[in-house]
């Protein structure tokens, strides 16, 4: 665990040093390799990050003149390192925190796709192997490799530049951040197939990261962001019954939510919304902070979210926001009201694949009495839901319906 | 975690041919250029069909990107393929 948060530090500043992924990620083998020979034998260092990176931009020199031998011009980049090490020195102190924020960017940087950004990250800040990264998401370990690789390449080929972007090109770029963050969450949060314990793993780690970016980088919506995951996280515990099975929000036994996560999320967002700059996520996190303070479903402030869902809706169309405001109606309004919303967005088409238009629609067919169209939407749903344990839930709800 | 290399070159003739296997990524390295394709060496558009299985060598890498990282600095990586597998540890 030391090694891995130590050795993320220490990529993150050799990375800027060396100006090469490849070339600083050896370095940094050769760095700790110097460090597991020596600091047995001549004690550890006073600093030992400082030692560390010091000894891998040398290794890395060192590398790159050796390489140098057969290829003139490395050279040339060889001395320029060399000088640069004298007047760096001076300005290090700084720049090492700074270090792992660029790092952040340059993993996540839109010229790399979406896949690869989130490979990338966990892999380059968070430390993950490529075998756990492969497993989270499903995919072989040789295909994430792959992948890896090609965005190594690509940062180098693109120039992609090794900064936190200035400020008129932050907001885009933090959203960019941001949205590989919460995938890597999601990722570790809908219980799907595979193994369950990697992917709570994968959550942690979202919000770590969430953790390191805000400390960096206080931004609103980073804020935002981390309440939203510490909310959602909140609930983890009362989302599965003991046998497994999908709870509903409504259903849950809020008893099992996790109060120290609801308190820091529910301060977070307060932060947030105070700052006056609110953006998707801190709106979706106000959401999740009501329900989280609601000692029940029906006891829940649903004026207040249908009032967020709006805001959200006219900032930041979508049908799924639709979809969810029309569910919060249902609650404040009555079924009914839900229900006219949900048609009239099925009938525009634009979430008629959506599997979870078809299981709302079913529910409130179904607490409206309308049997038939209840077992056509649940029907409907069964037809187009990919997760396991989602499946179970829509087929005993429509086992359930009277006959 | 160890991984074995599968070092294939024109010079030397095979003992035996490897194995299918979805596990394996194949690392080159051209003109400075480091390529990772997934699947055996002697498979996809980079496989050169006069190439032979040369010599097997067991690395320890932290990942299977670490792995990468060795493999491409081994000689041959230059103008032969190399293949690497993860190692199942007995026991």
């Amino acid at each position: 665990m030391v090694y891995r948060a130590e050795s993320r530090r220490v990529l993150a500043t050799l990375i800027r040093l060396l100006g090469d992924f490849d070339l600083a990620e050896e370095a940094m083998h050769d760095a700790f390799t110097a460090a597991v020979e020596q600091w047995p034998r001549d004690g550890v260092p006073a600093n030992p990050r400082a030692w560390l990176v010091s000894t891998g931009r040398f290794k890395g020199v060192d590398t790159l003149r050796r390489r140098a031998r057969f290829d003139a011009s490395l050279v040339k980049i060889a001395e320029d390192l060399e000088l640069g090490a004298a007047d760096a020195a001076g300005r290090e102190h700084g720049e090492l925190e700074d270090d792992r924020l660029r790092l952040i960017f340059t993993c996540c940087h839109p010229a790399l796709a979406p896949e690869a950004q989130a490979a990338l990250t966990l892999r380059e800040v968070c430390g993950l192997t490529t075998e756990e990264i492969a497993r989270a998401f499903l995919a072989g370990a040789p295909t994430m490799a792959q992948r890896i690789v090609r965005a190594k390449r690509k940062i180098r080929d693109a120039r992609i530049p090794y900064q936190v972007p200035p400020k008129e090109d932050l907001p885009a770029r933090l959203d960019s951040v941001l949205r590989v963050v919460y995938l890597v969450f999601t990722e570790g949060y809908a219980p799907s197939a595979g193994p369950s314990l990697v992917r709570a793993d994968l959550s942690a780690e979202a919000t770590r990261l969430g953790r390191l970016i805000l400390e960096l980088l206080p931004e609103p919506e980073v804020m935002g962001l981390l309440a939203l995951m510490l909310l959602h996280e909140s609930r983890r515990a009362a989302r599965t019954s003991p046998s497994g099975e999908l709870v509903l929000l409504d259903d849950q036994d809020r008893s099992l939510w996790n109060r120290e996560q609801i308190a820091e999320g529910v301060a977070l967002v307060e932060r947030a919304l105070a700052s006056r700059r609110v953006g998707p996520y801190t709106l979706q996190a106000a959401i999740a902070a009501v329900h989280a303070e609601a000692p029940s479903a029906s006891a829940t402030d649903w004026g207040r979210i249908v009032g967020f869902y709006d805001v959200l809706q006219a900032a930041y169309p979508s049908p799924v926001v639709e979809l969810n405001r029309a569910a919060a109606v249902a609650m404040r309004e009555g079924p009914a009201a839900g229900l006219a919303l949900i048609d009239a967005l099925l009938a525009r088409g634009d979430l008629g694949d959506y599997h979870l238009a078809h299981a709302a629609r079913a529910d409130l067919c179904r607490r409206l009495g309308r049997t038939a169209d209840a077992r056509a939407s649940y029907t409907r749903a069964l037809a187009l839901v990919g997760q396991e344990p989602e499946r179970r839930f829509l087929q005993k709800r429509l086992s359930e319906l009277p006959g | 975690m160890k991984y074995a290399c599968l070092i294939y070159n024109k010079k030397k003739d095979p003992d035996g041919a490897a194995a299918h296997g979805r596990d394996a990524l194949t690392v080159r390295v051209r003109n400075g250029r480091l390529s990772a394709a997934e699947g055996p060496a002697a498979e996809g558009p980079a496989a050169d069909p006069e190439e032979r299985l040369h010599r097997v060598v067991l690395i320890q890498a932290r990942d299977l990107n670490d792995a990468v990282r060795v493999a491409a600095r081994m000689p041959e990586a230059q103008f032969g393929s190399i293949e690497i597998r993860p190692v199942e540890e007995p026991g």
